[in-house]
C-alpha cells in the first residue's frame, strides 16, 4: 500500500508542470513529461541554498547553466515551499523567454519579502506578462501544496517514509535486471562522441560515462548529467519520477573530469542543455534494452526539437516539436499532440499575429523506417513558414544515437530537420542562419527508432 | 400538464415525472447497457398514465463516444496547406492524472480538403476563394457519401466573406454546413475543434432525439421535447453539443448556490459555483467554456478497486461496460462494487444486482486480501477509506468540510446527506419554471 502522499502529488500536479526537489538535491516528484532540465533544477536548489536566504513565498530566477539554469532563452523559477532542518522542499518550473536569448543573467531573487523585482520583469521585455502568469501558477502551486499538507496531515516523517518505500521499490526492480554489462555510444551534431556503460551487479546499476570533446561545443554540468541518466533508468522501469540522494548507492555514476559533460563550452550561449540530456536518455534506453532482453521496449527516443526565429525589434518566436515518441501511439493513424510536451503550441493565427511569417503548410511527416509491409510507419510533423521579413534562425535537437552494432530488426532514430524549401538546403543545427524575406522554411520533427 | 425530466449519462439515465407546481414526483433509473432507453422509458411512462406533458432533456450521453473515432461522414474544408494538420485531434488526456492517454481523433483525415483561399492577419483578402475548387470538393464529398462539412479558414473571424460564400455553396449542394461560432479567441484550434465536435456529434444527437421521441407513449407523441444546452432550451440541436455535458453541474450549482460534491453513479466531482473556470477539460480535449469550477475526485466509481486501494497515480478505469461485478457482468472489481448492497436496497436499482455477482465480488475481495499485504477485504473498512480520501480531497478543493453531498450515491457514502433531489428532478423543476410559465 502506498501512502496518501501520492494523492497529494496527483492533485498538486494536476494540469501543472515542474518538480519538487528536496534540500539534498533529491527529486521528490516531477510532473509527467517533465523536461530533461530536471537535473538542472537540483543544481539550482544547491545555488539557492548556498547563496540566497529566501523564505517561503520568495522566488529565485536562475538562467545561467553553471548555477542551475537552462541557459539560452530558458529560465528556472524556484521557490522554497517547505521547512528547514530535517527536510526542505523546493518547487521548480521552467520558463521560456525568447526575448532573452543569449543574455547572461546571474541568479537573482525575483520576489523577496513579497516585493517583486520590477527591474527584472521589465528586462524580460515582451515576455514579462507571461512571466507574471508563471509566477501566479507558482503561487497557486504553493497554496495547493500547503493546503494539501494540512488536509492530508502529512508530516516530515511520512515524506521520509515515502522515500524509504521508493528506495525499496528501486532495489527490487534493479534486482530483476540480469547481471552483466552493456555499452552504447552516440554522437552529437558536432561529432563529439559520448560513450555509456551500464554494469548490473549485486542489485546495483553502475553508470559510467566517457567520451571525447574535440571542439567542446556542448556541455552540461555533471550533476545534471547524472540526474538525466538516472532519470532515464527510472523511466525505463516505468517508475514514478522520484529520487532520493540515498538511492545513489544503488545507481552509482562515474564520469572522468573534463570530458564532454563537464567541459565548458567555448560559446557561452550555446550550452547543451537541450541536446545532451536527450542524447544521454537515448543511450540509457539503448543500453538497458541490451542489458535486459526480457523487457521489450519500443525503440530509441528521438529528442524534441526547437526552432528559434528572431526578427528585428526583438520579436522572437520559439517553436518546439515533440519527437515521435511524444506524438503517441501510431495505430490510430494520426499523431497525438500533447500541448504540454515542450510547450508545443501550434496556434497558427497567433503566430502570424506575433511575427511576420505566413504559415504555408502544416501536415504529417511520414517515415517508412522498415521495408514496406514489415514495419510500422512513423509519423511526425511538418511545418512550412514563409518569412515576410528578414530573420535569424537557429534550431536544435538534431542529436540522435545509432546502435553501434544494429541488429537487422533495429532502426535508429530519425532526427528532426530544418531546411529551406525552395532549394532543399538543410540548415546546420546549432548555428545562426541569416535568412531573407520570402524564404520558405521547412521544419520537420523527429521520430524514434523501434524494434519489430 | 406534467413535466418529464430526463437526464441521460453515458451508461445510466434517470427520469422524473412531476406535475407543474406539485411537490410529489415519480422517478426511475435505467442502466443503459442492459435496459434500452426506448422500451424502458415507454413502460415507465405508460404505467404512470401521463396524458399531457413537456419533455425536458439534459444529457452527457454523447461523452460515451469519447472512446471512438468520430465523424465518419464529417468532412473538413480548410485553408490550403492545412488539410493534413490534425487540429481536430484531441491530444493526449492529461487532465485527471499523470499518465497521458491517447484518444481517438475526432474525424477522419481522409475527408479533409484544402482550398486555396487566404486572408491576412488583418482580414484582407490575399487569395480569393474560387468556386470551381469548391465544386471539385463537393463532387468528391458526394462520392464519399459525406453529409456534413466543417469550414475552417484562417483569420475568418476578421473577415467572414470566404466562410459565408463557401457555406452558401455547400448548403445549396445539400450538405449540412458547420462554421465556427465567432469568438474573440485568438487560438483557432479550440474554435475549430468545437466546430468539428458539433458536426461529428450531431448524427448521434439526432439518433438520441429520435430515441427519446419514440419512447413517448402514443398519447404523448405530440409533446414538445426541449434540450438543455449552453444557451438555454432548444427544441432543435443545441449550439454546442459537446458543452451539454456540463449542464448537470450547472443545474446543481444554480440549485445549491454553494460548493457541493456530486456523487453520481458513474462520476464523482466537487463543484464550487462561487469560482469559475474558463476551460472544460472534456474527453475530447480542452474546450473554452465558462462554467463553475469543478474537479473530478481522486476516486471514481468506475475505477478498478485494486488500483484505488494501492493509491495508484493513474488508477485503471474499469468503466461500466460490461459493468460492475455485482451486476453479474464485469470481471474487474470496481469501486462501485463495494456499494452493491446499497444499490440492492434502492427499488429502482434492485433489479440490476445479481446474487451470483455479489458472491463473486466477495470472492475477489478475499483473493485480493490474500495477495496484497495491507489490504482488508472488509467492505465497511474500504468504504470508510474511500470516504476519508474523498473528504480530504473535497476539503482541500473547497477549503471547507461541511458541504453537501448530492447524487444517488451520496447517502451510501455519507449518512448525513440530506439532499434527495436528482438531476432529473432539478431538470423537471427548471423546465416547469422556464417552459410552462
Amino acid at each position: 500500500m502506498k501512502s496518501p502522499l501520492h494523492d497529494l502529488f496527483r492533485l498538486c500536479f494536476h494540469q501543472e508542470e515542474g518538480a519538487l526537489i528536496d534540500g539534498q538535491m533529491g527529486l521528490l516528484h516531477a510532473a509527467s513529461r517533465c523536461p530533461a532540465q530536471v537535473g538542472q533544477w537540483a543544481l539550482a536548489v544547491q545555488t539557492m541554498r548556498a547563496y540566497f536566504r529566501l523564505e517561503p513565498g520568495d522566488l529565485l530566477l536562475v538562467k545561467d547553466p553553471s548555477a542551475g539554469g537552462p541557459g539560452r532563452d530558458g529560465m528556472t523559477l524556484l521557490q522554497r515551499l517547505h521547512g528547514s532542518g530535517d527536510l526542505e522542499i523546493y518547487h521548480a518550473r521552467n520558463f521560456t523567454a525568447p526575448s532573452t536569448w543569449g543574455q547572461r543573467l546571474p541568479p537573482v531573487p525575483l520576489r523577496s519579502h513579497g516585493e517583486m523585482n520590477q527591474l527584472i520583469v521589465s528586462a524580460i521585455g515582451d515576455d514579462g506578462p507571461r512571466l507574471l502568469w508563471a509566477i501566479e501558477r507558482q503561487d497557486e502551486f504553493a497554496e495547493r501544496w500547503r493546503r494539501g499538507l494540512k488536509h492530508w496531515a502529512i508530516t516530515v516523517k511520512s515524506i521520509k517514509a515515502h522515500l524509504d518505500e521508493l528506495k525499496q521499490d528501486l532495489k527490487a526492480r534493479l534486482h530483476e535486471i540480469p547481471e552483466g554489462d552493456a555499452m552504447t555510444e552516440g554522437m552529437t551534431r558536432f561529432e563529439e562522441t559520448l560513450r555509456l556503460r551500464l554494469i548490473s551487479q549485486d542489485s546495483r546499476l553502475h553508470i559510467e560515462a566517457n567520451g571525447c570533446s574535440q571542439g567542446r561545443k556542448l556541455w552540461i554540468p555533471l550533476p545534471a548529467a547524472a540526474a538525466a541518466l538516472r532519470g532515464a533508468v527510472m523511466e525505463w522501469f516505468d517508475w514514478s519520477a522520484s529520487w532520493d540522494p540515498s538511492l545513489e548507492e544503488f545507481m552509482p555514476f562515474r564520469c572522468p573530469q573534463q570530458v564532454l559533460l563537464n567541459a565548458r563550452s567555448q560559446d557561452p550561449c550555446d550550452e547543451g542543455m537541450e541536446e545532451l540530456p536527450g542524447l544521454l536518455r537515448q543511450l540509457v534506453m539503448r543500453a538497458m534494452q541490451d542489458l535486459d532482453s526480457k523487457r521489450a521496449k519500443e525503440g530509441l527516443p528521438a529528442p524534441d526539437m526547437s526552432v528559434h526565429l528572431h526578427f528585428s525589434g526583438g520579436r522572437g518566436w520559439r517553436m518546439n516539436l515533440p519527437s515521435n515518441k511524444a506524438l503517441g501511439p501510431l495505430d490510430e493513424g494520426i499523431p497525438h499532440l500533447l500541448p504540454q510536451v515542450s510547450g508545443t503550441d501550434l496556434c497558427l493565427e497567433e503566430i502570424e499575429n506575433k511575427i511576420p511569417v505566413r504559415v504555408v503548410r502544416v501536415g504529417e511527416r511520414t517515415f517508412q523506417a522498415a521495408p514496406v509491409g514489415e514495419g510500422k510507419r512513423h509519423r511526425g510533423l511538418v511545418v512550412v513558414v514563409e518569412l515576410l521579413e528578414d530573420a535569424r534562425v537557429r534550431w536544435a535537437g538534431g542529436d540522435f544515437a545509432r546502435p553501434p552494432k544494429p541488429r537487422p530488426q533495429q532502426r535508429a532514430a530519425v532526427a528532426g530537420e530544418v531546411a529551406l524549401l525552395d532549394n532543399e538546403k538543410a540548415l546546420i543545427p546549432g548555428a545562426f542562419h541569416e535568412l531573407k524575406k520570402g524564404t520558405r522554411l521547412q521544419i520537420l520533427s523527429g521520430a524514434h527508432g523501434f524494434t519489430l | 400538464m406534467q413535466v418529464i425530466g430526463l437526464h441521460i449519462e453515458p451508461y445510466f439515465a434517470e427520469v422524473c415525472v412531476r406535475k407543474a407546481g406539485a411537490l410529489q414526483e415519480s422517478r426511475a433509473l435505467f442502466y443503459l447497457p442492459r435496459q434500452k432507453l426506448t422500451p424502458s422509458l415507454t413502460k415507465f411512462l405508460s404505467e404512470l398514465e401521463v396524458n399531457e406533458a413537456v419533455v425536458a432533456v439534459s444529457f452527457r450521453y454523447l461523452e460515451r463516444l469519447a472512446g471512438f473515432r468520430l465523424g465518419g461522414s464529417t468532412a473538413q474544408v480548410v485553408t490550403s496547406g492545412l488539410e493534413q494538420w490534425s487540429f481536430f485531434n484531441p491530444g493526449l488526456q492529461n487532465a485527471d492524472g499523470h499518465v497521458p492517454r491517447p484518444r481517438p481523433a475526432l474525424c477522419s483525415p481522409d475527408l479533409s480538403f484544402g482550398v486555396s483561399e487566404r486572408l491576412s492577419v488583418s482580414g484582407d483578402v490575399l487569395t480569393p476563394l474560387q468556386e470551381t475548387e469548391l465544386e471539385a470538393i463537393a463532387d468528391k464529398l458526394t462520392l464519399q457519401k459525406a453529409k456534413r462539412v466543417c469550414l475552417h479558414f484562417m483569420h475568418a473571424p476578421k473577415n467572414t466573406s470566404h466562410q459565408e460564400k463557401a457555406a452558401e455553396f455547400f448548403r445549396q449542394r445539400g450538405f449540412e454546413v458547420h462554421a465556427p461560432v465567432q469568438s474573440d479567441d485568438a487560438d483557432e484550434v479550440p474554435r475549430w475543434r468545437l466546430n468539428t465536435l458539433q458536426a461529428s456529434l450531431s448524427g448521434t444527437f439526432e439518433d438520441l432525439k429520435q430515441e427519446v421521441a419514440a419512447a413517448l407513449p402514443e398519447n404523448l407523441r405530440g409533446s414538445k421535447i426541449h434540450f438543455l444546452g449552453e444557451n438555454g432550451w432548444s427544441e432543435d440541436r443545441p449550439t454546442h453539443l459537446a458543452l451539454c455535458g456540463t449542464m448537470a453541474d450547472r443545474l446543481w450549482s444554480e440549485h445549491l448556490k454553494k460548493p457541493f460534491v456530486s456523487l453520481g453513479l458513474e462520476r464523482w466531482t466537487v463543484v464550487d459555483p462561487s469560482r469559475t473556470q474558463k476551460t472544460w477539460f472534456s474527453p475530447w480535449g480542452p474546450i473554452p467554456c465558462e462554467q463553475p469550477m469543478r474537479e473530478d475526485l481522486l476516486i471514481q466509481p468506475g475505477q478498478v478497486l485494486e488500483s484505488v486501494a494501492d493509491f495508484s497515480e493513474d488508477p485503471a478505469d474499469g468503466g461500466f461496460e460490461p459493468g460492475p461485478v455485482c451486476f453479474g457482468r464485469g470481471q474487474k472489481l470496481l469501486v462501485f462494487d463495494l456499494f452493491g448492497e446499497n444499490a440492492a436496497a434502492e427499488p429502482s436499482m434492485k433489479a440490476w444486482i445479481a446474487e451470483s455477482g455479489v458472491q463473486r465480488r466477495d470472492d475477489l475481495l478475499r483473493a485480493l486480501e490474500r495477495s496484497r499485504p495491507g489490504f482488508r477485504a472488509n467492505r465497511t473498512h474500504l468504504m470508510g477509506q474511500i470516504r476519508d480520501r474523498l473528504r480530504r480531497h473535497v476539503s482541500w478543493f473547497a477549503g471547507d468540510t461541511d458541504i453537501p453531498w448530492v447524487g444517488p450515491m451520496a447517502s451510501w457514502l455519507d449518512e448525513r446527506s440530506k439532499e434527495k433531489a436528482s438531476t432529473a428532478s432539478l431538470l423537471a423543476a427548471k423546465a416547469a419554471k422556464d417552459l410552462l410559465s
